[in-house]
């Protein structure tokens, strides 16, 4: 049975696949309740409704990134717990869990996914038949130039917030299930392939240590700085 | 009992397996990732790019201690992690990845409070210390003195108002250019110096209440360097730096220890504990012994490696203390207060 685990936004989302067999939740986000609170009762009630104990986990997907920073850590490192105890891993980014529900919805060849990266910034990745080019930060103003006429999908909060038409725009209607079926069909083809460990987490901005002191950050791994890229 | 041991509060990552047997404890492993390099050009911790670093390093980290001490999962008897205080970021790297891998293989997990882990660095050494103990725990984030009235519960006598005397150090050396971290940089020039520059005048408290401050010394120390600048270029073999060196730590030290009698008288206390990063100072270590043989005080300190952030003191804490009884409950807390 393997976790699919996205914690990166304020929502947890959760998959359990077991060959045909999905459970899903997505545990919205609560005000003082952290991630860190949140997500291991979460996973536990998930897996009494399967009828099944901790035990039964047999590998996780979790996302990467890029996300809210301390979520981001209470996923990335209970999968890392996870993996003490011997189950394999797999990563993915958050752009990709998107680019899998605009796939099961037959969102086209070309789009653009994105994020809310704060600071006046969307995170920003353009998937051609279904495969990613590099993630972009782009300040919200140059939105419309990066993207000229191509189609774009970002979560319903922050499409608000963009100075684009949504003539361009995808909509999924019906965000927590799409979510939920993009992150176990992921989960199910992750689990197909090698699994990767540690999870590097992939921030795309760098720390405010490398933006303040840009001098001093000429030691910093790409790791530390963007993280991985994917 | 075997217990594995997590410290991730600020910039060290640690893991440790420790044997509890009724002797007292036994370290099996300690394995300990610092981050000095990655520091370093800041001058201090840098909270973000610890906690970046935390999550890169702690499966290795957790693996290689578990594998010196030639010990699997299933020979566990629990899981220490250190709960807090610290800097958060840093403390959900191990603490979450502690619950899930409990949770998972169904083992008791302990939350432990950091400074009961640096309390209990000394039973490492000093199983049989006697109680109540002066319990002098000093590092880059703390300086507090506590009255330990056994290895898990401490009463605050006295803390710092402002600095930890851990980053009196840090900014002494950043101030004359000496390297990072600068307790250690500052030690060797203060070992090599001829004679003390000083003296520094030591803080007063209106309200009277026994305190330590740090932020004027820091402030003496950056005047200085600004009367004279070359301070800040002349380096480790200079002189003058090594003697402002030696009047720094002397004056910690010195400030550090000089209520201890008092409370001593005031407690009943029978030993002195010293532990935490600073105690790796020579100075400190020094005085202490010289203070605690005419008090008639057991003195315990930690070898150096127990002294600064550790998973084999979390795990010594932790086999002492009860297992959280629902662990899906708990949460690291950056505030923990000692209980």
């Amino acid at each position: 049975m393997i976790l699919g685990l996205d914690t990166a936004t304020e929502h947890i989302r959760l998959a359990l696949v077991e060959g045909e067999r999905v459970w899903t939740r997505t545990v919205p986000g609560e005000k003082g309740r952290s991630h860190s609170l949140v997500l291991l009762p979460a996973l536990q009630a998930m897996l009494r409704e399967a009828g099944r104990d901790p035990g039964a986990l047999t590998g996780v997907a979790c996302c990467v990134g890029p996300g809210g920073f301390t979520g981001l850590r209470t996923g990335v490192a209970t999968a890392e717990g996870l993996a003490l105890a011997g189950l394999p891993t797999w990563g993915f980014s958050s752009f990709a869990l998107w680019a899998e529900a605009l796939h099961l919805v037959g969102a086209g060849r070309c789009y653009w996914i994105l994020l809310d990266g704060q600071r006046g910034e969307a995170f920003a990745q353009r998937w051609v038949d279904g495969h990613p080019e590099a993630a972009l930060r782009v300040p919200l103003p140059r939105l419309q130039e990066t993207l000229g006429a191509e189609c774009w999908w970002a979560p319903p909060t922050f499409a608000g917030r963009l100075p684009l038409p949504s003539a361009h725009r995808f909509l999924l209607d019906e965000d927590a299930p799409r979510a939920e079926d993009a992150l176990v069909s992921l989960t199910r083809r992750l689990s197909q392939e090698p699994p990767e460990s540690p999870l590097v987490p992939f921030y795309l901005r760098e720390t405010d240590a490398e933006a303040h002191f840009p001098e001093a950050s000429a030691h910093l791994p790409e790791a530390h700085r963007r993280g991985l890229p994917r | 009992m075997f217990i594995l041991g997590l410290e991730s509060s600020c910039d060290d990552c640690s893991a440790a397996v420790l044997e509890e047997r009724p002797g007292g404890p036994r370290v099996l492993s300690l394995v300990r990732r610092g981050q000095d390099d990655l520091h370093a050009p800041y001058g201090g911790v840098v909270p973000e790019l610890a906690a970046r670093e935390h999550l890169l390093q702690m499966g290795a980290v957790v693996r290689e201690a578990l594998s010196q001490a030639g010990m699997g999962l299933r020979r566990l008897d629990r899981i220490a992690v250190t709960q807090g205080p610290g800097l958060v970021g840093c403390l959900l790297t191990t603490f979450s990845a502690a619950k899930a891998l409990a949770w998972r293989e169904g083992l008791p997990l302990v939350p432990v409070h950091h400074l009961l882990g640096h309390l209990n660095a000394a039973r490492i050494g000093r199983p049989d210390l006697p109680f109540p103990a002066l319990a002098l725990l000093v590092s880059g984030g703390h300086t507090h003195l506590y009255l330990a009235r056994n290895w898990t519960r401490l009463e605050l006598l006295q803390k710092t108002r402002d600095d930890a005397a851990g980053e009196a150090f840090d900014k002494t050396a950043r101030l004359l250019n000496l390297g990072y971290p600068g307790g250690p940089v500052v030690d060797a020039c203060a070992r090599a110096a001829a004679s003390a520059e000083g003296p520094f005048t030591a803080p007063r408290f209106r309200d009277g209440r026994p305190a330590w401050s740090f932020s004027g010394l820091k402030t003496a120390v950056r005047a200085r360097v600004i009367r004279d600048p070359d301070l800040a270029r002349a380096g480790a073999e200079d002189p003058r730096v090594r003697g402002l060196c030696r009047g720094v730590q002397d004056t910690i030290a010195d400030w550090l220890l000089k209520p201890l009698p008092a409370h001593r008288e005031a407690t009943g206390a029978r030993s002195l504990v010293l532990s935490g990063g600073v105690a790796c100072n020579s100075t400190l270590r020094e005085g202490a012994a010289a203070l605690a043989h005419p008090e008639g005080l057991v003195l315990a300190i930690p070898e150096p490696r127990l002294c600064t952030d550790n998973g084999a003191m979390i795990a010594a804490a932790g086999a002492l203390l009860a297992p959280a009884p629902d662990l899906l409950s708990l949460n690291a807390d950056a505030d923990l207060p000692l209980t």
